[in-house]
């Protein structure tokens, strides 16, 4: 404690109840908030508590609370209209930091990269991936219910994917990503951009690489040949297809047995892996056998 | 390895937090959180700031703020939302020339709750943080289970004066109702505010700043600006009366108030204090004050000091969320310094406040406090305007409107903190998403 300026412990001695004041109320009868009768303090009460008197700032005080809710009530209804003019405004991606913490925004760009991250004891999924607009990039995260809600849904990114996601900016140290917080706020965009055989694809490809790499194709032909571990197949002998990890997990209950002499359907985002082209579906739904082939000949 | 310059960096910026802090906090209605708002934005603006030596300045604001707002909210009663509870008894204590006594009491709390809750901090860290994590699951049931006990415990204040059983009953239920209404007003007001964006995007961490200065501070501001009252010749002594069972009644309910704000997400100090003073049996108004002062450090401080345990760096309350805007801190010697840093400050502050508190109790029957609440209404609307632009003086006025909802039905004014914990009960029962499109927001 500051210099002389000590607590004073003295057992119990009491001040004086500052409640006995009707000394001092005597002289205030017509000041406000006292009793116009008895001279009692009211405050803002409506009736005197010693004599019942109805006391004159009630009507005043009736209107203002009647104003108060009223405005109240008006004034939630305007900021909701304001709320609903723009719940998460889109912002550009490399715009988003630090003093954007807690902020709901929007940002559209393509996926670039995908993680799913599963407990070993499956207690928890975390499922993050990256998107890319021409401003930068940001990790989007989706916590087990809205992972889980996001696959039932059949609503999984996918790399190449064009998306609009809403989400709460969250930043913690150099940790600073956009949480997805229900599977309604992500809504991924894939447009075709060619519907072509394997064999065309290929001669395209090898013609003019970067006019297709990256692009959403869509490719028919003939299964040629099935990896042993069912993670690819070859279309013509030109056109790997490959399921990425996240696909086969994002639809562990969903397989499709595609065997040699297939006649396939295949929709995916195109790539390349060394020399070898390669079409990478979104979920296994983008994979149609058109005509089950039974194996090509010896 | 934390170098020494780090170190008295982090201590010189302790000291001048602590004291600007205690000035600024004097100015009715602002909360620390506001100016440290700008700090943050500054900071980031220029770069390569050692974070270590902010998070030193953020805590000693803290400090000073805790000091400095016992002399506001006793001279010029505008609280925050962990001293609604102060202001009733220190109201009383100010008309009757004790202001200084009540301040006092409030500011003495303060210092001891920053000293007990740093020794909890030092040799009880781990437990801190498993006792959070203990907590974490249950989080909704308490803030639900919290909001129910402040509304339902709140006792009527008028059916004594109406003469019929109808009128009793209904005076009865007018006001308990109106508790309700804030309630609910506070939590629609917090739903558009934390599920949709009504601030400017790059302003977000400032988001539920304009809407608790409205909530609880502009009413009382106005209410002052239109009030004939005149503060009356106060009383200044060179000690204070107050015995060890009033002390130690004071620090228990403290504890336990300030650390159901610090543990449990969403509630205040305020909120704690509710349920601590029939925790303790706490009677009397001096324990009563000075357990609110010390509830409140420890509930401020308290927060800050479990982002700084190592192995726990939890995030609890406003000051948290600005240091971690620039790091997450790791270790035990950031931890060692950030405890100093309080130490010192607080000693300080002490020594800043009690110098303050002398002068404003000699001076305060002279001031007009018309114009101070003049003063700090316009500096309020000037700070939200900046930093929110004019959807924060739309916030900042509906919010304002609810929390003048108390003080005309003479309800609880804690009511008001639904603008967190109803917005935090749904997103945390997984309700957020239906809501969002309850609302029309999704």
């Amino acid at each position: 404690m500051a210099g002389n300026e000590q607590v004073k412990l003295d057992n119990g001695n009491q001040p004086q109840n500052s409640q006995s004041n009707l000394p001092e109320q005597r002289g205030k009868e017509n000041r406000s908030g006292f009793c116009p009768k008895c001279g009692a303090y009211v405050g803002a009460f409506y009736r005197c508590p010693v004599c019942r008197a109805t006391m004159p700032h009630g009507t005043k005080l009736r209107f203002m609370q009647v104003a108060i809710v009223l405005g109240a009530i008006f004034g939630l209804v305007v900021l909701g209209f304001y709320a609903r003019l723009n719940p998460a405004p889109l912002v550009n991606i490399g715009d988003i930091g630090p003093t954007y913490s807690n902020g709901s925004v929007t940002i559209k760009g393509n996926i670039t990269g995908i993680d799913f991250q599963v407990a070993s004891d499956n207690s928890w999924r975390t499922l993050i991936f990256t998107v890319n607009d021409t401003t930068g990039s940001i990790n989007v995260k989706a916590y087990t219910e809205t992972a889980d809600e996001l696959i039932i849904a059949h609503n999984t990114p996918a790399i190449g994917d064009q998306c609009t996601v809403r989400g709460s900016v969250y930043v913690k140290g150099t940790d600073l990503y956009l949480l997805l917080e229900a599977s309604a706020y992500f809504q991924p965009s894939r447009p075709l951009d060619f519907s072509l055989n394997a064999t065309a694809l290929e001669s395209l490809f090898n013609a003019t690489p970067a006019d297709y790499l990256n692009k959403r194709a869509k490719v028919n032909g003939t299964v040629t040949f099935v990896g042993t571990d069912g993670t690819y197949f070859d279309v013509d002998g030109k056109v790997r297809v490959f399921f990425p990890d996240y696909v086969r997990q994002f639809s562990p209950s969903t397989s499709i047995s595609v065997i040699a002499g297939d006649i396939v359907w295949v929709t995916g985002i195109i790539s390349a892996y060394y020399d070898t082209l390669e079409l990478l579906p979104a979920t296994m739904f983008e994979i149609e056998i058109t005509f089950h082939g039974g194996g090509l000949p010896e | 390895m934390i170098e020494l310059s780090v170190v008295l960096l982090c201590v010189i910026a302790g000291l001048i937090g602590v004291v600007l802090a205690t000035i600024f906090s004097l100015l009715p209605g602002l909360h620390i959180y506001s100016i440290l708002g700008f700090v943050v934005l500054f900071l980031l603006s220029i770069g390569n700031v050692e974070p270590l030596v902010f998070s030193g300045f953020t805590i000693s604001m803290l400090v000073g703020y805790c000091l400095g707002s016992s002399i506001s909210a006793v001279f010029f009663q505008t609280p925050d939302d962990s001293s609604v509870f102060m202001v009733f008894p220190s109201q009383k204590y100010l008309a009757d020339g004790r202001g200084y006594e009540a301040a006092y009491l409030s500011g003495f709390g303060a210092v001891i709750g920053g000293i007990i809750i740093c020794l909890i901090a030092l040799f009880a860290g781990p437990f801190l943080g498993s006792l959070v994590d203990l907590l974490a699951p249950h989080s909704v049931w308490i803030i639900i289970t919290a909001m129910l006990f402040v509304w339902m415990s709140e006792w009527p204040k008028d059916p004594a004066r109406q003469e019929s059983r109808g009128g009793k009953l209904a005076a009865a239920w007018v006001q308990l109702l109106m508790g309700l209404f804030t309630i609910l007003a506070s939590g629609v007001l917090g739903i558009y505010l934390f599920f949709s964006q009504l601030v400017p995007p790059e302003r977000s961490f400032q988001t539920i700043g304009a809407a608790f200065v409205g909530l609880f501070a502009i009413p009382s501001l106005i209410q002052n600006l239109f009030s004939a009252k005149r503060a009356p010749l106060q009383h200044y002594g060179k000690s204070i009366e107050g015995n060890f069972a009033e002390l130690a009644q004071g620090v228990g309910a403290g504890i336990i108030g300030g650390s159901m704000g610090m543990f449990v997400p969403s509630l205040t100090a305020g909120v704690g204090n509710a349920f601590s003073r029939h925790a303790v049996s706490l009677s009397g108004d001096r324990s009563f004050m000075f357990s609110q002062g010390l509830a409140r450090a420890v509930y401020y401080l308290g927060g800050v000091l479990l982002l700084f345990i190592p192995g726990v760096t939890i995030r609890r309350g406003g000051a948290s969320l600005f240091i971690t805007l620039f790091y997450v801190p790791e270790t035990q010697g950031e931890f060692l310094v950030i405890t100093a840093t309080l130490i010192i400050s607080a000693a300080v502050g002490w020594f800043f406040f009690a110098f303050l508190l002398k002068g404003i109790t000699k001076a305060i029957h002279r001031i007009n406090t018309r114009y101070i609440a003049l003063i700090g209404l316009v500096v309020m609307l000037l700070l939200s305007y900046w930093m929110l632009g004019l959807s924060g003086i739309l916030i900042l006025i509906v919010s304002t409107v609810i929390g003048a909802i108390p003080l005309v039905f003479n309800t609880r004014r804690i009511h008001c903190i639904g603008v967190i914990t109803v917005p935090m009960v749904i997103s945390m029962a997984g309700f957020a998403p239906i809501i969002t499109q309850l609302f029309g927001l999704g």
